[in-house]
């Protein structure tokens, strides 16, 4: 299914928002971002339809993956459960920065955070994480007193 | 209703209906631990939009929306309507039709150059022909090949070939030597005819590879027209 242009641009904030859950400063982000829609648009004809935000996620968490596997070169970051253990004893300060805060949540956590940050409601989250809106309930609400935790 | 973190979750955001919404908040008025989680969700929600809400009204970066916009101004170009395994399909056929062509084309002037090539190889010295006529010793060696005519003539090996050599006749009429080269190969008049441009002709038994029978035609005092008959 072609994908057209306008629907392509709309999906940009979305997909810069999704990639600060894995980059955690804006400029990685944006670079990750347009990867993204490099290889969306170079793989056009493998877009079946349904929700091009979701296409679009799936295609960088790949990137994300891809790039993590490269033994060199510039990745973009993504903070795995251990790193995240690692800075477990470093937290007893109060972080007032929220870069700081996400580093110590797991990447699910971040993504639900951001994307409700963004704005969007459950339901939003659910169809474009592709996972049940209960399911992002549990973990927006759980990942949000982990947040505030660090934080304070 | 049992309170569970979601439900308080739900509550602050604004994700119940209005009767879910009075009965959770009575509940939640005579609990303190949903007290502290309501304050916890506010607080959040309040840095999580602070922090990642501007990105939906903000402009994106300009390389961001150029990425996008360059591609599909590139799309509007008609050949890139033409799907990518499509275009390279036809890119290939091109280029092999091409291929094809230049090496048929090449063993079809090949084919006619070894004929010649193999000819004269076996047969003839180029360099040394013209002067053959006048260089052996042998009273029976009577033709040498003229090689312009040999260049000219030459057609296919399974037709007969034109080739225009001198001819001298043998004190011996009956017996005629050719000479190709270094090669000397004998020659028997096998019949004497005139053809039908009133030129004395004579039909030789070849022992020449591959071929059979020469016809021999008087074309002036020096030359004749030779045809190799396979």
């Amino acid at each position: 299914m072609p994908i057209i242009e306008e629907e392509l641009l709309i999906i940009i904030p979305e997909l810069r928002v999704f990639a600060r859950s894995r980059c955690l400063n804006q400029p990685d982000a944006d670079d990750l971002a347009q990867k993204t829609l490099l290889r969306m648009l170079e793989n056009d004809h493998l877009f079946q339809g349904g929700k091009l935000i979701a296409w679009g996620i799936t295609i960088m968490k790949n990137i994300i993956i891809d790039d993590a596997r490269k033994a060199s070169g510039k990745t973009f970051t993504d903070i795995d459960e251990e790193a995240i253990l690692s800075h477990k004893d470093d937290t007893l300060f109060e972080i007032k920065d929220m870069n700081e805060a996400l580093k110590q949540l797991n990447k699910k956590c971040r993504e639900v955070l951001v994307l409700f940050g963004f704005g969007h409601t459950y339901e939003e989250i659910s169809s474009t994480l592709n996972i049940e809106k209960g399911t992002v309930m549990s973990r927006l609400s759980r990942c949000r007193q982990q947040l505030m935790q660090v934080m304070n | 209703m049992e309170l569970t973190d979601e439900i308080i979750m739900a509550f602050v955001d604004g994700d119940l209906d209005f009767s879910e919404y009075q009965t959770v908040a009575k509940l939640i008025d005579n609990d303190n631990d949903a007290l502290k989680k309501v304050e916890v969700y506010k607080k959040s929600k309040k840095l999580l939009y602070e922090e990642f809400g501007h990105l939906r009204d903000k402009k994106p970066p300009k390389f961001l929306v150029d990425t996008v916009q360059k591609h599909f101004k590139k799309k509007s170009n008609i050949l890139y309507f033409i799907p990518r395994e499509q275009l390279l399909s036809m890119a290939a056929t091109l280029f092999i039709g091409l291929f094809v062509g230049i090496f048929v084309m090449d063993l079809t002037n090949t084919r006619d150059d070894n004929l010649l090539l193999d000819q004269s190889a076996r047969h003839v010295s180029p360099t040394n022909n013209t002067n053959n006529t006048n260089n052996t010793n042998d009273t029976h060696s009577i033709f040498s090949i003229n090689i312009d005519g040999l260049k000219s003539g030459f057609t296919r090996l399974s037709l007969i070939t034109e080739l225009t050599i001198k001819l001298q006749d043998s004190p011996d009429a009956q017996r005629y030597n050719i000479t190709i080269g270094e090669d000397k190969f004998p020659l028997i008049i096998a019949a004497n005819f005139i053809d039908s441009k009133g030129r004395e002709c004579k039909i030789l038994n070849s022992k020449i590879k591959d071929i059979d029978y020469i016809s021999a035609c008087q074309m002036n005092n020096e030359h004749w027209e030779i045809k190799f008959i396979e």
